[in-house]
């Protein structure tokens, strides 16, 4: 079975311990003094790097763009049948279904 | 392999990553998690979004096929489920998801809609992190290692 298999175990140990320093510097984040002077420049010098490098920059151009926003306008127009069309789908499947 | 304890792992795989991005940009405090690149924790968190978009629709698509065909068989691995956890990282995760949807979207838009949303996503995360630890603690005996049978036998 693949649960009992070595690199397996490893892989788990390593998503479990990637959790625990999640919530580890949460944890610590949120009850520590501070932010100090240094690390919110720190913060926002790496906000204004990502504005310029990142996809954050990236997608406030292509946002712009006008083939796009019609893109977007003309999607939202698909979403609400499309949203109503699943929920009569959902409510079909859930009525037949005889639990 | 089955799907269902593929599909489990994968997500694990992707929030945790998610998890660990999306703190680093969480505030001046928690940039330190990585080194306050802003930048690349931007970057990885947009890209395991679509990974962890697509996975939910594949496992609603499966949960999906497996009524149709009135499958009734238990998969302990799926990761959501009419009850409990599976109930809990089902709703978690549509809040995720539209929620983080709108802060894509609507950044430099509508930054009242923004604000909203950016205050439910960090909240729910430290919600849905904090469940994970419980769920590991829960289900701690998967970590055991492996007992080696020929030690055993001598």
């Amino acid at each position: 079975m693949w649960m009992q298999k070595k690199w397996f175990k490893l892989f788990t140990w390593y998503v479990t311990a990637s959790f625990f320093f999640a919530f580890g510097a949460i944890v610590i984040s949120m009850f520590r003094f501070g932010p100090t002077e240094q690390e919110t420049m720190n913060f926002m010098m790496g906000m204004m790097k990502a504005m310029e490098t990142s996809l954050m920059g990236l997608s406030m151009q292509v946002k712009e763009d006008a083939n796009v926003q019609r893109l977007v306008y003309e999607s939202v127009q698909f979403a609400f049948p499309l949203l109503a069309i699943s929920i009569a789908g959902g409510v079909y499947v859930r009525c037949r279904r005889k639990v | 392999m089955k799907f269902d304890f593929i599909l489990h792992w994968l997500w694990a795989l992707v929030f945790s990553i998610l998890a660990l991005s999306g703190i680093a940009m969480a505030g001046a405090k928690y940039g330190w998690v990585m080194q306050y690149d802003i930048a690349t924790a931007d970057i990885v968190h947009r890209l395991a979004a679509v990974v962890y978009v697509l996975l939910t629709v594949i496992v609603i698509l499966y949960e999906i096929i497996r009524i149709l065909r009135r499958d009734k068989t238990k998969k302990p691995w799926l990761v959501f489920g009419p009850s409990g956890y599976g109930l809990f990282t089902f709703i978690t995760t549509l809040i995720f998801i539209v929620t983080g949807a709108v802060i894509w979207l609507f950044m430099d838009s509508n930054h009242a809609a923004t604000a909203f949303t950016l205050w439910i996503h960090e909240k729910l995360t430290y919600l849905a992190v904090a469940s994970v630890i419980w769920h590991i603690y829960m289900k701690s005996h998967a970590l055991k290692w492996p007992k080696n049978k020929e030690r055993k036998a001598r």
